[in-house]
């Protein structure tokens, strides 16, 4: 996620395009709120969406602004090191569609579902281990949101020129006004319409990229003249970082709940059948951007036909500036608030769900009026990740680094392992999430106060993942003669369908 | 659709396989899975040893990685009662094109000015960019799409679901 700022983007067709753009997020958002009544509605879109609008706010939640800004500048830093981080994509969207699409729309076939803990729960029949999922996703999703509003404070700095303060409150007021009104059905809604910008606007871009940097062959000869770690498979990194890359990227998709949580809203669970074959699509065409931008700026600074990039989050905004007709890079500067946008309001649902519907749960106890809640607290989180924002660009930066992790190493295990095994136990959920609750945080902390550094390749999140994944087996096998009492009968019904 | 699987009412009142058809495909993609990952455990611990050790770190993770990604996957897909079937092919398919990659990409010579191109690339980033990455993108949806349902979900499926849920969670 960037934490530098961004060249300056004050043109009328840029300024244009990006009102032009809010007003459509505050239309849909306005249309989204009249159907909005009850809390089902505002955390689940009333378990009535389609296939195409599943597949594509998917999408659009899973890319957040790193898409397009943080990753081309990755590749331009690292070279193919940095595609490891997407690479999964080819397996992920299957996997995820065998592994937790059918169980987690099942589940809400039987239960009432509205979040990822409520799965938790359900499957183990455990308040504990709800309350302690909820726990989880609710720090991950404030330093997530923090990254993710500072970077949307920069595009409209960049675009408006309100300063950099001023702009974080400004974006955070208008995600929150569709987020807070309308709550998930405006985000979904939002999603399919920034979805699609953001791959239309990818899908031209890498089409310039080529265009300017003479095709991959054009580009990789002028690489390999100066550069050629940069396109060696692994790029600048070691081959076990860019590995384990692929591992925290391709199994941690599997407890991703701003993604996940979505399967639950399915109005029908047969229409399962073509979703990854149209999120693979939608996703393969918004990522093209990400390689080709990186990797045309990497060889058009090495051929002297643009000066070196201040920092490597200059790739994008430079690219489109000097390279594409200015609509193009105004779409794709709106494109870049609409990744950032439709993860904010993802996160700021699951956070909201978490404190509404999830920890009163685990306190034995339900809230009176959830929808009223929901939008009480969607308003609590959103003010604590601007507030964060405005901190350092370090410390926020540091904040973002272990949400993907977080999520990984506390729901992998106990939500995608455990709903397709039913010699998981309680015990071995409530240790699992735990530890990597407790793993992922001290970790990352130690590292960022600079007490100790890793190997290069291993990091804070893959061990935790690994970690608690392994206290999962083990624990589960030492309390398996609890298991069955555990499996309530609809859920096994669930699992064995 | 119907399936032909389904075995007398349990205690419970819901209908499922009987005991003898439990898949063993299950069984052993839950053994591959912990296995798996006590060997990518392994592959990061080399990294905290000295460099004859840490060579082999990436080419363990190059070779567990996937195939424990894959155990997850068919301890998803597998059916209770079922073996993989039809999923068989595909899944080694895509799992050899992917184990391929990382070895190749491990294995072939660093790459240099005068290295040929693939595709426009260099020939091990081609491996990894079109072999791992382009190649699978679109078998694995095509073949969920074309056997969900036969083996994903089954009207069947949802009908004794709902009789799940008719009978309450107790």
């Amino acid at each position: 996620m960037q934490s530098a700022e961004l060249p300056t983007l004050s043109q009328p067709i840029i300024g244009g395009v990006a009102i032009g753009y809010f007003v459509i997020v505050a239309i849909i958002g306005t249309w989204a709120t009249r159907r909005t009544r009850s809390a089902a509605d505002f955390f689940v879109a009333g378990q009535g969406i389609g296939l195409f609008t599943l597949a594509i706010a998917s999408m659009a939640a899973t890319l957040s602004g790193f898409a397009f800004i943080g990753g081309p500048g990755l590749v331009y830093t690292v070279g193919l090191g940095a595609v490891f981080i997407v690479l999964p994509a080819a397996l992920t969207n299957s996997m995820g569609a065998w592994v937790m699409a059918k169980r987690l729309r099942l589940l809400a076939e039987v239960r009432e579902m509205m979040t990822i803990p409520d799965a938790i729960g359900a499957r183990y029949d455990s308040r504990l281990a709800q309350g302690l999922s909820a726990v989880a996703i609710i720090i991950a999703v404030i330093g997530y949101m923090a990254t993710n509003i500072l970077a949307l404070g920069l595009v409209i700095d960049a675009i408006f020129g309100t300063g950099l303060s001023a702009s974080i409150w400004i974006g955070t007021v208008i995600v929150l006004a569709y987020s807070v009104s309308g709550g998930i059905l405006a985000g979904i809604y939002n999603d399919v319409f920034q979805g699609t910008l953001m791959a239309v606007a990818s899908a031209a871009v890498f089409w310039y990229a080529l265009q300017a940097g003479g095709g991959f062959a054009g580009m990789s000869r002028t690489i390999l003249a100066t550069e050629p770690g940069v396109l060696g498979p692994w790029g600048t990194l070691t081959p076990l970082a860019a590995l384990s890359f692929y591992f925290v990227f391709g199994l941690g998709s599997l407890g991703q709940p701003h993604v996940i949580h979505k399967f639950f809203m399915l109005r029908d669970p047969r229409r399962l059948k073509w979703f990854p074959l149209l999120m693979t699509a939608a996703l393969f065409v918004s990522l093209l951007l990400f390689i080709g931008v990186g990797l045309a700026m990497k060889a058009l600074v090495l051929s002297g036909a643009t000066p070196a990039l201040g920092t490597p989050d200059d790739a994008t905004p430079t690219f489109l500036l000097r390279f594409t007709p200015v609509p193009l890079a105004a779409l794709v500067f709106a494109s870049v608030a609409a990744a950032i946008m439709s993860t904010v309001n993802s996160f700021m649902s699951i956070g909201a769900a978490a404190f509404t519907h999830d920890l009163p749960v685990a306190f034995g106890t339900r809230m009176a009026n959830e929808l009223r809640w929901g939008r009480i607290w969607t308003v609590v989180i959103a003010l604590v990740a601007a507030v964060v924002a405005q901190a350092s660009g370090t410390l926020v930066a540091f904040l973002g680094i272990f949400g993907w992790g977080l999520f990984a190493s506390t729901l992998v295990p106990a939500l995608a392992v455990g709903l397709n095994w039913q010699g998981a136990t309680r015990a071995g959920a409530v240790w699992s999430i735990a530890t990597g609750l407790v793993i992922t945080l001290s970790l990352e902390t130690l590292a960022y106060v600079k007490v100790f550094s890793f190997p290069s390749g291993v990091t804070a999140s893959a061990i935790a993942l690994v970690l608690s994944l392994l206290v999962f087996f083990v624990v589960s096998r030492f309390t398996r003669a609890t298991a069955a009492a555990t499996l309530a009968p609809d859920v096994r019904a669930v699992m064995e369908a | 659709m119907t399936r032909a699987t389904s075995g007398a009412p349990h205690p419970d009142g819901i209908p499922r396989p009987r005991p003898e058809q439990r898949s063993d495909a299950r069984t052993w993609a839950f053994r591959v899975l912990v296995l798996g990952i006590v060997g990518i455990a392994g592959a990061y611990a080399t990294a905290f040893f000295p460099p004859s050790i840490a060579r082999f770190g990436p080419w363990i993770m190059a070779v567990l990685m996937p195939v424990t990604m894959f155990a997850m996957m068919v301890l998803g897909a597998v059916r209770t009662g079922r073996g993989l079937q039809s999923l068989a092919w595909p899944f080694a398919l895509v799992l050899t094109l992917v184990v391929g990659g990382f070895v190749c990409a491990l294995a072939l010579p660093v790459e240099t000015v005068d290295t040929p191109l693939w595709f426009g690339l260099p020939r091990r980033a081609a491996v990894i960019l079109f072999g791992v990455g382009l190649l699978p993108l679109f078998v694995l949806p095509l073949v969920y799409a074309f056997t969900f349902d036969a083996l994903t979900l089954t009207d069947d499926d949802i009908a004794r679901v709902r009789a799940a849920r008719m009978h309450g969670s107790r």
